[in-house]
């Protein structure tokens, strides 16, 4: 949301546009050009990380994304006159992503860590320069961009590790939780200092 | 990570999570007029109208005048017209969500969907919810750092996190009485 993403945006955000924030909240959203052979490949990029999961981990390590997605457009839907219609000649990658950060930081952290991920994604892209080095794949990022009149996160305050250690801090907090209410004082400040020592190691 | 059964069969899901992506066509020389009325949601200090439903994630509206040329591509390739893409990243599954997002929301899909081509009059209701099925656009590969966890899961494990934050800093200027009860009180007990 534009207004309010003035006001809280942090200054690590750099080459972000306004349009694209939300709190620490930061929103890509890119079409390519797709060649003739991604129309048959992409499906099977896409289909890979459903079958054998641990084949996107390197994703995960991109710890500060939220969501992502990829589509490949082969029609656009029609509607009727006065809509064009319109037959394309090439299919189209969709990507967009909700992540935190900055724009900068981030497309340097996506080249650095998914180097190889990158061309399988879009490899078969019209103009793409590859991963690395980083200056020509920016351009081609921002040329490729498009940014949002509007743009919404539900806890825009939250980075994507914060909410990640949450998670974990819950699960961990659980059994502490669940025996509590019954525990004597000197037990219960004994296990919470544990839980505290084991919190600070994970989450 | 076990396999996602879910999402192999639909793309459109990780986990608990839905990814929805509708593209509609906007009328000749609506695009500015799309852009004002977008912009001017939320504006000031007041929320999103997605903060009205609680299973949104993220959500983006984004005025699209065409696909990009590359000089490389041997000739451009065309939408025909300027599109509105509406995507958003939600709790549970599509049709129930875009049932609310067209009645909860109402005053703003009039507001919004009424620049685009062919669009209900109004542009609310069962016959938004049609519409924007027929422009949907499938999701290829959806990616969740946190899949099986909703809105609502999130909100609270972060206020945990940060009730916890506070209670370890006050901790050692307490008794153990009080450490219990303040941990009962503000991080909760089942």
């Amino acid at each position: 949301m534009n207004a309010t993403a003035s006001l809280t945006t942090p200054t690590t955000a750099t080459g972000t546009r306004p349009g694209n924030r939300d709190g620490y909240a930061i929103a890509i959203t890119v079409f390519s050009t797709v060649k003739w052979w991604g129309r048959a490949a992409l499906p099977v990029v896409f289909t890979v990380p459903k079958i054998a999961p641990q084949t996107i981990s390197t994703l995960q390590r991109l710890s500060f994304i939220h969501f992502a997605r990829w589509s490949l457009i082969r029609e656009i839907p029609y509607n009727g006159a006065p809509q064009p219609e319109i037959k394309l000649r090439h299919p189209h990658l969709y990507f967009e992503s909700n992540f935190n950060g900055g724009w900068e930081e981030y497309i340097d952290a996506f080249s650095h860590i998914l180097t190889r991920g990158m061309w399988l994604f879009w490899g078969s892209s019209y103009g793409f320069p590859k991963a690395l080095p980083t200056g020509p794949f920016k351009a081609y990022i921002k040329a490729n961009e498009m940014e949002a009149s509007h743009f919404y996160s539900a806890y825009p305050q939250a980075t994507a590790t914060q909410i990640t250690r949450a998670l974990e801090l819950d699960e961990l907090l659980a059994d502490l939780r669940a025996r509590a209410a019954d525990m004597p004082p000197d037990e219960f400040a004994a296990a919470f200092g544990t839980l505290m020592a084991e919190a600070q190691r994970c989450c | 990570m076990l396999l996602d059964l879910t999402a192999l069969r639909d793309g459109n899901r990780c986990g608990q999570a839905s990814a929805f992506m509708a593209l509609t066509p906007i009328k000749a020389g609506h695009e500015d007029l799309l852009r004002a009325d977008l912009e001017a949601l939320g504006a000031g200090d007041g929320p999103s109208p997605l903060a009205r439903l609680p299973r949104t994630h993220f959500g983006r509206w984004v005025v699209c005048e065409d696909f990009v040329t590359d000089p490389s591509q041997g000739g451009a390739d065309t939408m025909g017209c300027p599109h509105l893409i509406f995507t958003c990243c939600i709790d549970g599954d599509i049709q129930s969500y875009l049932e609310e997002l067209c009645a909860e929301l109402a005053p703003e899909t009039r507001m919004i969907w009424r620049h685009c081509i062919n669009a209900p009059d109004p542009a609310e209701g069962a016959d938004l919810v049609r519409y924007l099925r027929h422009n949907q656009i499938d999701t290829g590969l959806f990616y969740s750092a946190y899949p099986n966890t909703t809105v609502g899961e999130v909100r609270r494990v972060l206020r945990q996190q940060a009730a916890l934050r506070a209670l370890a800093v006050d901790a050692p200027m307490l008794t153990a009485e009080e450490l219990q009860r303040r941990f009962l009180a503000e991080v909760g007990g089942s």
